[in-house]
């Protein structure tokens, strides 16, 4: 089939499909205005559900923002800081632990050991 | 431009003076005038490009109307009213094929057993009349709703692809380019309905 083809079949289904609906009187004005004066506005559907989302939004920020400022996970001090920098040095630590007889060191308890990493760390032991 | 508030339309007064005293007068008369001279094309969009009883496409065609009525101040002569109108008409009937395309998919094809029930009761032109349609309606159903309604318009009513660019507000290239995939797509889906 070719373009020409596809032309006339489209015009021909027009043509079919419109005979179905002839005999319909059109619309009028009045009926229009009238139906448009009780349909119901749909502005204020609009700004309810902008509103909904802007909440959300500002929800779902407002609880980053706060889960961005837990103590626990920012730091606002050096002891924050270094409790922060403590919790991967001690599970390094546990390692360190395992495989310090291989260097010499010989810590009695895996406890003794972590203090002594973390009083090194804080500096506390100084 | 702007005539008499309640003067009686003419058959030559350009639609957008007609508009215009809608919009200003809230003049039926004008606004009756604007819905005889855009019914018999919309009404051929409408049944051409949906499925559903004479009644449905009535309602549909109220609805695109209603449509009218409601943005008609939203007109401001940039462009002609008929441009305006189907610009119009298009978003609407392209939210009608889409709630359609929804129920089809949810409930099957309509009318399918209308067609069935008519095998014991129509004489076999109508039979043959029914099931072409139904063939053409389906191959034009594999396009999307846009494009649709771009190779409706360029085809049965001669929209020329310009109109079509005003109307969608997209390039020239671009409404060619899809009507030409339309085509080809459809060709390719009718290819053999003279052969049986």
């Amino acid at each position: 089939m070719n373009k020409h083809s596809v032309k006339k079949e489209l015009r021909w289904l027009a043509q079919q499909s419109e005979s179905e609906v002839a005999d319909r009187p059109p619309v009028t004005a009045s009926t229009l205005v009238s139906v448009s004066k009780h349909e119901p506005s749909t502005l204020l559907p609009r700004i309810a559900a902008a509103a909904l989302v802007a909440a959300a939004a500002l929800g779902i920020f407002w609880q980053l923002e706060r889960s961005a400022r837990t103590p626990e996970e920012v730091p606002t001090s050096l002891t924050e800081l270094v409790e922060a920098l403590y919790r991967p040095a001690a599970e390094n630590a546990y390692v360190a632990y395992e495989i310090s007889p291989y260097f010499g060191a010989q810590p009695s308890e895996p406890d003794d050991f972590m203090g002594a990493v973390w009083r090194e760390v804080s500096g506390s032991g100084k | 431009m702007t005539q008499g508030a309640r003067t009686t339309p003419t058959a030559g007064e350009a639609d957008e003076s007609l508009i215009e005293r809608f919009v200003r007068h809230r003049d039926l008369r004008a606004l009756d005038e604007i819905i005889r001279r855009y019914t018999p094309r919309l009404r051929r969009l409408l049944a051409t490009l949906l499925r559903g009883t004479p009644d449905e496409i009535c309602d549909s065609e109220q609805e695109v109307f209603l449509t009218l009525v409601q943005n008609a101040h939203r007109f401001d002569n940039r462009s002609s009213f008929s441009t305006f109108f189907y610009a119009l008409a298009r978003n609407r009937v392209l939210d009608l094929l889409r709630s359609r395309k929804r129920y089809v998919n949810r409930h099957g094809t309509e009318r399918s057993f209308d067609l069935v029930e008519s095998h014991y009761t129509r004489p076999d032109r109508e039979l043959l009349d029914e099931e072409r349609k139904t063939r053409v309606r389906t191959a034009l159903e594999t396009l999307k709703p846009a494009d649709r309604f771009l190779l409706y318009m360029k085809e049965v009513e001669d929209m020329s692809v310009r109109r079509l660019a005003e109307i969608t507000g997209a390039r020239e290239n671009t409404i060619k380019s899809r009507l030409k995939r339309s085509r080809d797509r459809l060709a390719v889906e009718l290819k053999d309905i003279h052969n049986e």
